[in-house]
């Protein structure tokens, strides 16, 4: 069984606000929030020197500095809130979170708590605490399983805190990625399921598209290999259908991202699918998907990656020279595909000891060491 | 911190030659003969006023100082080399000290007696300085570096306070306001500035924090504080307040080693363009306090409250203000690279990427003219690495900035990191325009990267991306890549041995040739192909000579069309060297190896080029290995010990060190050959201990094994078999042993040679082991053979001297269960037909019929059947004993041309043996009469005085009839 969960803590690190990591912006601490969001042309607009007075997935109220009257924005316009008053031990514990210091990100974030607790800080500062605290002990989780538990209750305290929080997708995300290293499936389901509907409810696209692909995650985490090739056809075919009518650029992007993502992933559950029937035809079916994905992506690194790969994986039994040139061609050519060029180090050195010899037992060990080194996140550094 | 005070005596030295008057006569030239390297001309030169009788004795004294001067600046040249032996270094300082000893001595009233000294005061810093480094080095023998060194520095200390004494009262009867005055007091004063900064020096001898550290430390803080005093106005003040502050802060005084620090470089700053010569002077001063105050302070950081990062980072403000061109100053660079290390622990990363950047981009621009400027572009380029390690998520980098990492990385040979950091450039890059400056070289680059790692696939598939997608922007380049993935290919077959890669290789380099024929690289294919013929015939060795010679006359004939021009060209002549010694044609190989040598050395040759550079050091390592390989085949072990000698150090390079294992292999042979077996066997253990996997060591092991063992066969007490014997007896043995080891597949003959050692040396257990495993090759081998042949014979032969030995070995020790069951799997190999044997064995008559059947059935090896025979007496069991009887009769069916032989009356007695133990034993007195009545025969016949056993035979009889006495019959 494959797990796909290595992907879900870079999609988490990747969903940090860049802007909250800001630390040169002028610190108003009364009205030095900062909203950006998409108008109705889906172009990306700025409102500064205003005070957050609510967050949720359905509206942000504010008030100008100024201003008498609360404004609103559509919650699914937001692309992003700034918190002027994020206290110092806050951004320590984002910047350890970037640098993969977790325990130090950890010790930071409870911190950042204290100060809400002490009255020394705004309340939005628990939802964001806890959220990154649980990203944090989810990374930790993956070598040390015993955080996972922790790591629940942290995405739980954010959940609580506000439960429509505009950071809904990450927490419930996150609440799932646990949910799959502990084989709760439902627990995962449900978490995904959240997701997809709210983004229904509210029009985000990207949060239908991501409670779609996790659906798809759980499928392939729980063997049913069949139903996750599906799941995934079901995903591409979302985001192709939502790129149509979404505006903003940077959706735009994301959803074309999500497609490619879920187009190899669809090839990968056939891989193991064949491999859990080991019937020809179901491998036949696997390499027919992979050859006929060039003409249809014909730029996308990540595609090639995963067809040289894919191909590849398909010639392993059989003829090992051949897939150990695929796998190769995949993690030199393809070397933007991060996760496509782990998985081709880890085939690699399958091809490599299957081979055998001294120099291609050692080139097999240089393979599993560059993983773990240079992909230390991904599943195939861990076995 | 010795680098430090090295350079700052030069300098100072410069200023006493700029404080005398100029002299332009020839020592002046030879002294600047040797300034620049000539050291053959400026030895001439210096001889040459030494012999002119027309010159004055103090102008011929000149000569001596001159000639201490070269020795000094030789070993100075190779004090840093690491391919350089330690002792050699030291014994170059040795005779350096020892020339101008020779000349205080000579000339004590010479007028250059103070220049001398203070060359001698500075060598012996050198010296300290040099020892102080192999203490660290080599920690077997610190004491004796460190104490070498103390006794340099303690003499340099003793040399400068005598200088500086003497020259003080000298001024004592001199006119204050005379020229004569101001050179010596000036002299004087940098003699006692030397000595008080000696023991600053002498102090890094010793371990941080111990007593004699420290102890010296304060010494030297006591006399720099007095100079101070005393010169606080000129430079050598300035220094004095710097070396202060560099003792102070190794006594861990933050605050004294801040002040200090701060006045070597408060002084006024003369005017750079009015006053050129003192601004550089007193700026160098500025820089290196600079410098040294900014690693400090970033290494204390903040301490009891006080931030002395923030206090550095605002004094390096302050320093760009009063010194603008620091960036184009060595110290200057280094109290940049300081400073933007300070930035980078302050949490400025931007800053810090900035300040690195700006270094490193000046140190390329002035790689070609300044010496220190390779180095802090390296140092430099590791910055900006940590930097973006550290905060590279949060800087969006450029691509400029990225390669400066990318490069420093594959400086520091960090191949894997390298690639990723010049995948980073490539992802950085945008547009058309930076595909050329950036993507490209990278590409290029992360090719580079993998074949050095000696990842050959993943270089391919590098070179083969760079030539199918930037063809038609850099035709140039796509044909550079298209041929290193020719080289990719090759060296993924070469590694492998693996068919299908060869084709690739094939492929490639067809692709190269046909795509880009006017490449200026498609002449070095020819190399290439006569490279591959040449692995060819080593290849068809054993397929038949004529196929050997054809591959070797193909790689003659490319390698010859190798053109002067090319890079390859005099690897290409060394390997032609390399195919006569295959064919045996010594002389012209040596030959050869001359003119490659030759060509390389002539100046008219000379090259820039980096890969030809790499190459001809390839060359001159095989001409060096196959010429010494040519005196080894025309027996001149000397010769090849020579040539060889230093080979690890002179080729010390990773293109090189492959050869290594085979010079130590051609060491171990001619050594042995030479007989001088200590030394041979040295080698071959070192072998053993660096290059156990490689299949040479064990022919090393196996020449040193036979060395021994020739050693044994002449040991002056071989007859008796004593010590000397035994010991070169035993080195034969073990490292015979060890050389099996290796093998796949050892042979009969060896085990049966080494058992028999082991046998001679009374080691019974070994013996044991090595002789059964001869006896069960060789028995394999007979079943083989159909017929009874000459082979056959010869396998018999061998068979019972193993059978002897074996035999004696178990019976000596006891082992009579152990002899049966050897013996009997020897005497009926096939297990199933045993039983039957057994059955047919125990009948002491049977038909012709069953003998038949019985011959088929077993080995008839006469020592195997004696060998059992012997177990079953000694075991005493009755079935055993009729089967021994049976035996020996068998043996005894011979026709009468081999009666009477001594192996017939061995086993005659045997026979007698085994009647009368039976009959003893058994109480069965036709046993014994058997014993009695043979013995009459043979006596009445007259044959027992022939047989050398009478006595023997006379003892069983008597034996035989006693206990028929004492059975009543």
């Amino acid at each position: 069984m494959k797990t796909l969960q290595s992907i879900a803590i870079v999609l988490l690190l990747a969903a940090v606000p860049a802007s909250v990591l800001a630390q040169d912006e002028t610190i108003d601490r009364e009205y030095g929030d900062v909203l950006r969001f998409f108008d109705d042309d889906g172009k990306p607009q700025k409102m500064e020197r205003i005070r957050v007075d609510e967050a949720t997935y359905d509206k942000v109220k504010y008030t100008l500095r100024g201003g008498k009257t609360a404004q609103e924005k559509e919650g699914a316009r937001v692309d992003d809130l700034i918190y002027g008053d994020a206290p110092k031990v806050f951004l320590d514990g984002l910047r350890n979170l970037r640098n993969e210091q977790w325990a130090a990100a950890i010790s930071d974030f409870d911190g950042a708590k204290n100060a809400v607790d002490a009255g020394r800080a705004r309340p939005w500062l628990l939802e964001a605490a806890a959220l990154r605290k649980g990203q944090a002990l989810l990374a930790l989780g993956q070598q040390e399983t015993s955080r996972l538990a922790e790591a629940l209750s942290a995405f739980e305290e954010a959940l609580k805190a506000n439960p429509k929080s505009l950071w809904f997708k990450e927490i419930r995300g996150g609440i799932a990625d646990v949910c799959i290293l502990q084989k709760n499936w439902d627990g995962a389901r449900t978490a995904a399921e959240a997701i997809q509907k709210t983004g229904e409810t509210i029009k985000n696209p990207l949060w239908q598209v991501r409670g779609a692909r996790l659906l798809a995650t759980i499928l392939m985490a729980e063997g049913k290999n069949a139903e996750a090739v599906t799941a995934f056809d079901n995903v591409v075919a979302l985001a192709q259908r939502e790129l149509r009518f979404a505006k903003p650029a940077k959706w735009q992007k994301e959803l074309r991202a999500a497609e490619i993502d879920a187009v190899v992933e669809q090839g990968w559950a056939r891989v193991a699918w064949a491999e859990s029937s080991g019937a020809k035809q179901d491998w036949d079916r696997a390499k027919d998907y992979f050859s006929g994905l060039p003409a249809k992506y014909p730029q996308e690194d990540q595609v090639k990656a995963a067809v040289l790969n894919g191909l590849g994986r398909c010639l392993l039994d059989d003829k090992p020279r051949d897939a150990l040139l695929s796998f190769t061609e995949a993690e030199v050519t393809c070397f933007s595909a991060r996760r496509e060029v782990a998985r081709a180090l880890w085939l690699k050195s399958l091809a490599l000891a299957k081979l055998g010899g001294d120099w291609n037992k050692r080139l097999a060990e240089q393979a599993k060491k560059e993983l773990r080194q240079y992909y230390p996140e991904t599943e195939w550094a861990r076995k | 911190m010795k680098r430090t005070i090295a350079v700052g005596f030069v300098f100072l030295l410069a200023l006493a030659a700029a404080a005398s008057a100029a002299r332009k006569d020839d020592f002046e030239f030879a002294q600047g003969l040797v300034e620049f390297k000539y050291y053959d001309l400026a030895q001439e030169q210096f001889e040459a006023i030494i012999r002119d009788t027309s010159r004055s004795n103090e102008d011929r004294a000149n000569g001596e100082l001159g000639l201490a001067l070269l020795k000094k600046a030789k070993v100075l040249d190779i004090r840093n080399d690491p391919k350089q032996n330690p002792d050699d270094i030291l014994k170059g300082f040795e005779d350096a000290e020892a020339g101008f000893t020779q000349f205080l001595s000579s000339y004590p009233t010479h007028p250059r007696q103070t220049d001398a000294k203070f060359e001698i005061g500075i060598m012996l810093q050198s010296k300290g300085s040099f020892l102080s480094d192999q203490k660290e080095k080599d920690p077997g023998r610190a004491e004796e570096f460190r104490k070498k060194a103390e006794d340099a520095y303690d003499s340099a200390t003793d040399l400068f306070k005598g200088a500086a004494d003497s020259m003080e009262k000298k001024l004592e009867d001199l006119d204050p306001e005379s020229d004569r005055f101001r050179d010596l007091d000036w002299d004087a004063r940098r003699a006692r500035f030397f000595e008080a900064a000696t023991h600053y020096n002498k102090g890094q001898l010793y371990t941080p924090g111990g007593a004699e550290r420290q102890g010296t430390m304060e010494r030297a803080i006591e006399k720099l504080t007095k100079f101070v005093w005393e010169n606080e106005e000129n430079i050598l003040g300035g220094y004095a307040y710097f070396y202060l502050g560099l003792a102070c802060q190794d006594l861990e005084q933050p605050d004294e080693a801040m002040e200090w620090f701060s006045t070597a470089f408060g002084y006024p700053v003369p005017d750079p363009k009015t006053d050129t010569g003192n601004y550089l002077k007193w700026s160098d001063l500025y820089l290196q306090a600079y410098w040294k105050l900014f690693e400090y302070c970033d290494q204390l950081g903040v301490k009891d409250g006080r931030d002395f990062r923030d206090e550095a980072a605002k004094k390096a403000v302050e320093m760009l203000q009063r010194l603008p061109d620091v960036l184009s100053r060595n110290y200057g660079h280094r109290a940049l690279l300081a400073y933007a290390r300070i930035l980078k622990n302050m949490g400025d990363a931007k800053g810090a990427l900035e300040r690195a950047t700006e270094i490193s981009t000046k140190a390329e621009s002035l790689m070609s003219t300044e010496t220190w400027a390779p180095g802090t572009n390296y140092l430099a380029n590791a910055l900006i690495n940590e930097i973006i390690s550290e905060h590279g998520g949060s800087l969006s980098l450029p691509p400029d900035v990225l390669m400066k990492a990318a490069l420093g990385r594959k400086t520091s040979r960090e191949w894997n990191d390298a690639v990723r950091s010049f995948q980073q450039v490539i992802a950085a890059a945008e547009g058309d325009a930076q595909l050329k400056q950036f993507t490209i070289p990278s590409w290029m680059q992360i090719g580079d990267c993998y074949l050095r790692a000696e990842k050959y696939l993943e270089a391919y598939y590098a070179f083969d991306h760079i030539e199918a997608t930037f063809r038609k922007i850099d035709e140039a380049e796509a044909g550079n890549a298209a041929y290193y993935r020719y080289r990719a290919a090759t060296g993924q077959f070469a590694v492998t041995q693996d068919p299908w890669f060869e084709e690739l290789k094939k492929k490639a380099r067809s692709r190269f040739a046909e795509q880009y024929p006017k490449h200026p690289k498609s002449i070095d294919l020819q190399y290439f192909e006569g490279a591959d013929y040449i692995d060819d015939a080593d290849t068809a060795r054993g397929s038949g000579a004529e196929k050997v010679a054809e591959f070797y006359k193909l790689a003659m004939e490319r390698l010859a069309g190798v053109q002067k021009t090319s890079i390859l060209h005099e690897k290409a002549l060394a390997r032609i060297g390399e195919v006569l010694f295959k064919t045996e044609d010594y002389r012209k190989a040596l030959s050869t190896f001359d003119s490659v040598r030759k060509f390389i050395d002539n100046p008219e040759n000379v090259t820039t080029d980096p890969e030809r550079k790499a190459n001809r050091q390839q060359s001159l390592a095989i001409c060096t290995y196959y010429s010494a390989m040519c005196h080894s085949r025309m027996k001149e072990p000397s010769k090849v010990l020579d040539i060889l000698k230093g080979f690890e150090k002179t080729y010390a390079d990773e293109n090189t060190r492959s050869w290594f294992p085979l010079v130590a292999l051609a060491r171990v042979l001619a050594l042995v050959e030479l007989k001088k077996l200590e030394e041979g066997e040295q080698e071959a253990l070192r072998m053993r201990s660096e290059y156990a996997e490689w299949s040479g060591t064990a022919s090393a092991l196996y020449a040193v094994g036979n060395a021994f063992r020739r050693a044994a066969d002449e040991a002056p007490d071989k007859a008796d078999r004593g010590p000397i014997w035994q010991a070169a007896l035993k080195k034969a043995a073990d490292y015979m042993a060890e050389y099996m080891k290796s093998k796949e597949r050892v042979t009969a003959e060896e085990w049966e040679t080494i058992g028999g050692w082991y046998y001679l040396l009374k080691e019974w257990a070994l013996a044991e082991l090595a002789l059964t495993k001869a006896l069960e090759i060789y028995n394999q081998r007979l079943d083989a053979i159909a017929g009874e042949t000459p082979e056959k014979k010869e396998i018999v032969k061998k068979e019972d001297g193993i059978s002897v030995m074996l035999s004696e070995i178990y019976i000596s020790q006891g082992k009579f269960a152990d002899a049966k069951n050897v013996f009997e799997r020897l005497l009926i190999p096939d297990a199933g037909a045993r039983a039957r044997v057994m059955e047919i064995l125990k009948m002491s008559e049977f038909p012709q019929a069953v003998l038949e059947e019985l011959m088929k059935k077993i080995r008839a090896v006469p020592s195997i059947m004696y060998g059992l025979a012997q177990a079953y007496l000694k075991l005493m069991q009755q079935e055993d004993m009729v089967r021994g009887m049976t035996l020996i009769k068998i043996l005894l069916k011979v026709d009468r041309s081999r009666m009477y032989t001594a192996d017939w009356w061995k086993w005659q007695l045997l026979l007698h043996e085994i009647w009368l133990n039976y009959g003893m034993a058994f109480r069965d007195p036709q046993a014994l009469k058997n014993v009695v009545e043979q013995y009459k025969s043979f006596s009445s016949l007259g044959v027992l005085k022939n047989s050398g056993l009478e006595k023997e035979f006379a003892a069983v009889n008597e034996k035989a009839q006693t206990e028929l006495r004492n059975l009543g019959r």
